[in-house]
C-alpha cells in the first residue's frame, strides 16, 4: 500500500518497538562480539586490553579449535547425508494415504518435540556402557565389544553395500546398453550382477579383509561415549533422531505442492515408479530441499545443547564442536575475548548458508 | 481417487510400522527405565524386560526431592510471558512490513530473518554482560525480556508472510472509511491472523519450554532455574540414578508432548509455514 507524504512515519512508529528491542538484544551484540574478539577480557573487570588479532592467531594454533572444527564438519555432512534422504523416504511412504497413516505420523513427529536435554539424558542411558540398552542390545545379538560392532559394519559397507550398489549402476548400464525391455530380464540382469559380484566380494575378502584394530584400549567393551573416534557419532546419531523427523515435515508440505494430475500425466505416459520420483517428483521439491538442506546445515553449526549435555566435549575435547568449545572458553574459563574470536569464526562459517536462505527469501518476495 | 494395491498397503503398513516403533524405542526405554528399581536395573537386566514391580516412586522422588518442581513452575513462569509479549509485539513489525510500503522495509525484514538464523554464540557475551549492567542478571525478567526480543526475528518473519496473504483491499476499504492505522490493525488484521499466530504461539511455546542454552548463561540461583537447567542439574546430583533421571527427563519433556499431541495441526503448519513457502 502506498503511503501519503505526511505519514511516512506510520509504519515506523509499528516498528518502534520490536526494532529497539531487536536492535539492543540482538542487533548490537553481534556487533560487540565482533569488538570484543580483539581484546583480551575476562568477563567481569572494566579492564579491557586492546589485542589485535592475537586470539585469532592463537586460535589457529589451538588443536582444540581444529578439533572442533573437524567435528563441526563431521555433524555438518551426517546432518545432510542421513536426515535428507531418510526424512524424503520417510515422506514418501507417510504420504500414501491409507486409514490410520496420521497415528504413524503423530507417533514419529514425538522425538521433534523434545529438547536436546532431554535427548541427551535419554541417550545418555541407551549409550551408558555398562547397562545401556545399546549394549544389552548388542550383547543379545552376540557382540562382545565395540571393534567387533565397528568391523562388521567395515564389513557390510565394503563387501555388501559397495557390491550391491555397483550391481545395480551395472545392471542399469547392461541393461540400457542392450536395449533389454523384457521386465523379467531385466532383473535378471540385475539380480545377475549382484550374486556374481557378491561372490567376487567373498572371493576378495578371503586374501584382503582389513581388521580394526581392537586392542586400543578404549575400544574394549561398549564405549560409546568415552571412545574419543566414536564419541561424536553417537552424539550426532542422538541428534539426527530428532531431525528426521523435522526433515519429513519439511518434505511431506513439498509433496503437497506436487500437482496430482502432473503424477497421473506421467502414469498415463508410461512412467514406471523410478521415473516418475526422478523426473518429476524429485524436480518439484526441489524448494523443499534446499530449504531441509540450508536448514540442516545451519543446525548442525548450532549444535550445543546435546554435546554439552552429554559429554561436554570431553573425553579430552574428542567431541568439541566450535559452540561448545567457544562457551567454555568464555564461561568456565572466563576468556571472553578469545571465547568471541571463536564465535565470529563460527559465524564467518555459518554466514555463506545464512546468505542462501535470504537469498531464498528474497526470490520467494518475487 | 484410485483404489490402492494390495502390495502398496501391504508396503505401507510393514514400513511405517517398523518406523515408528524404531522411533519410539527411546520413549519406551526412558519409560521402561523410569519406573524400575536402581536394583533391578544394575541386576543387568535387560532394557525390554518389563519392571517387576513399578516404582511410580521414582516420579515422586524426582518431583519433590530432584526439585523438579520448582524447576517445572519456574520454566511456565517464564515460558508464557515470553511468548505473549513476542506475539503481541511481532504482530506490530509484521503488520508495518506486510502492509506498508516504505523505504528500508526490505532490509528489516532481511535483519529479522538473519538474526534467527546467526549462531547463538555470536550473542552470548554481550547478552551476558547488557543483563549484568542493567541489573537484571539472574531474574526471570533477564530471561524474559533475551526470550522476548530473540524471537521477534522468526516471529516477524512468520507473520509478515501469513499477512500478506491478507486481501489487501480490506486494508484499503477500511482505509477509506475514514478508519486509522493502528484501528485497522487492531480491528481487522489482527483477527484475521489469529490462525497464525495460534500456529506459532504454540511453536513458540515449545520452543522456549525446552530452552537450555539462555537460562544457563541468564539464571544461577537454583530457585529461579528452569526445566532443562534443572534436569542437567538433577544428573549431576544422582548421576547413577538412571531410573530418576528417566522420570525427570519424562516429566521435562510432558509438556511439549501434550502440547503437540493436542495442536498437532498448528504445530506442523507452524514448522512449515516458517520455512517452506510456496
Amino acid at each position: 500500500m502506498r503511503i501519503s507524504k505526511n505519514k511516512w512515519w506510520v509504519p515506523w512508529a509499528f516498528l518502534a518497538i520490536p526494532l529497539v528491542l531487536y536492535g539492543i538484544w540482538v542487533i548490537y551484540p553481534v556487533i560487540q562480539t565482533f569488538s570484543v574478539s580483539f581484546t583480551q577480557w575476562d568477563g567481569m573487570s572494566a579492564k579491557k586490553t586492546w589485542v589485535g588479532f592475537s586470539n585469532y592467531s592463537r586460535l589457529f594454533g589451538d588443536s582444540t579449535f581444529w578439533k572442533s572444527l573437524k567435528n563441526n564438519f563431521y555433524w555438518l555432512i551426517m546432518f545432510i547425508a542421513i536426515p535428507i534422504p531418510l526424512g524424503l523416504g520417510i515422506a514418501m511412504l507417510f504420504d500414501i494415504k491409507l486409514p490410520g497413516g496420521k497415528i504413524f505420523k503423530t507417533l514419529f513427529y514425538l522425538s521433534m518435540t523434545l529438547s536436546f536435554v532431554v535427548i541427551a539424558q535419554i541417550w545418555s542411558w541407551i549409550f551408558e556402557p555398562k547397562n545401556g540398552a545399546l549394549t544389552m542390545t548388542f550383547k543379545a545379538l552376540g557382540f562382545e565389544n565395540l571393534a567387533q560392532i565397528q568391523q562388521m559394519l567395515l564389513d557390510a559397507l565394503l563387501f555388501v553395500a559397495i557390491p550391491v550398489v555397483l550391481s545395480l549402476v551395472v545392471g542399469y548400464w547392461v541393461n540400457k546398453h542392450w536395449d533389454i525391455r523384457k521386465p523379467s530380464r531385466r532383473w535378471a540382469v540385475t539380480f545377475g550382477c549382484m550374486a556374481s559380484l557378491l561372490v567376487v566380494a567373498f572371493l576378495v575378502s578371503r586374501f584382503w579383509h582389513p581388521q580394526i584394530n581392537a586392542s586400543r584400549f578404549a575400544r574394549r567393551g561398549f564405549p560409546w561415549l568415552s571412545d574419543p573416534d566414536f564419541v561424536t557419532f553417537s552424539l550426532i546419531f542422538a541428534a539426527i533422531w530428532r531431525q528426521i523427523p523435522y526433515v519429513m515435515v519439511l518434505y511431506l508440505a513439498g509433496l503437497k505442492n506436487v500437482p496430482p494430475q502432473l503424477v497421473e500425466a506421467s502414469i498415463v505416459d508410461g512412467a514406471n515408479w523410478g521415473q516418475r520420483f526422478w523426473h518429476v517428483i524429485l524436480p518439484m521439491l526441489k524448494p523443499a530441499t534446499v530449504i531441509a538442506v540450508t536448514i540442516s546445515i545451519i543446525d548442525s553449526l548450532r549444535a550445543f545443547d546435546i554435546v554439552y549435555a552429554m559429554t561436554q566435549g570431553g573425553p579430552f575435547n574428542s567431541s568439541s564442536v566450535l559452540a561448545n568449545f567457544m562457551y567454555i572458553e568464555s564461561f568456565n574459563n572466563y576468556q571472553m575475548g578469545y571465547g568471541s574470536s571463536i564465535a565470529v569464526i563460527q559465524f564467518l562459517i555459518t554466514l555463506g548458508f545464512i546468505v542462501a536462505y535470504l537469498n531464498n527469501v528474497i526470490k520467494s518476495e518475487g | 481417487m484410485t483404489r490402492k494395491k494390495t502390495s502398496i498397503i501391504i508396503f505401507f503398513y510393514t514400513f511405517s510400522t517398523i518406523i515408528v516403533v524404531l522411533w519410539l524405542m527411546p520413549f519406551f526405554i526412558a519409560t521402561f527405565t523410569s519406573v524400575k528399581s536402581m536394583d533391578e536395573l544394575m541386576a543387568s537386566s535387560y532394557w525390554w524386560t518389563p519392571p517387576q514391580k513399578v516404582e511410580w516412586s521414582n516420579f515422586l522422588e524426582a518431583w519433590t526431592t530432584g526439585n523438579m518442581r520448582t524447576y517445572f513452575w519456574n520454566t511456565f513462569i517464564v515460558t508464557i510471558p515470553s511468548v505473549l509479549g513476542t506475539l503481541l509485539l511481532s504482530t506490530l513489525s509484521a503488520y508495518a512490513l506486510a502492509f506498508y510500503q516504505f523505504r528500508f522495509a526490505k532490509v528489516i525484514l532481511l535483519i529479522f530473518v538473519s538474526g534467527m538464523l546467526i549462531p547463538f554464540q555470536m550473542l552470548l557475551i554481550p547478552v551476558f554482560r547488557l543483563s549484568n549492567n542493567l541489573g537484571i542478571y539472574d531474574t526471570r525478567q533477564g530471561v524474559i525480556l533475551f526470550h522476548l526480543a530473540f524471537q521477534l526475528g522468526f516471529c516477524t518473519f512468520f507473520l509478515r508472510n501469513f499477512m500478506r496473504t491478507l486481501p489487501i483491499s480490506l486494508h484499503e476499504s477500511a482505509k477509506i472509511d475514514g478508519a486509522s492505522d493502528f484501528k485497522i490493525y487492531w480491528r481487522i488484521a489482527l483477527p484475521l491472523t489469529l490462525p497464525a499466530i495460534t500456529a506459532l504461539g504454540i511453536l513458540e511455546f515449545t520452543w522456549i519450554w525446552n530452552d537450555y542454552l539462555w537460562s544457563l548463561i541468564l539464571l544461577q540461583a537454583d530457585r529461579l532455574k528452569t526445566i532443562s537447567l534443572g534436569l542437567v542439574n538433577l544428573q549431576g546430583q544422582y548421576h547413577s540414578s538412571w531410573n530418576l533421571i528417566a522420570a525427570a527427563s519424562l516429566i521435562t519433556a510432558a509438556v511439549p508432548l501434550v502440547v503437540f499431541l493436542l495442536f498437532q495441526k498448528f504445530f506442523i503448519e507452524g514448522l512449515t509455514v516458517g520455512a517452506v513457502k510456496e
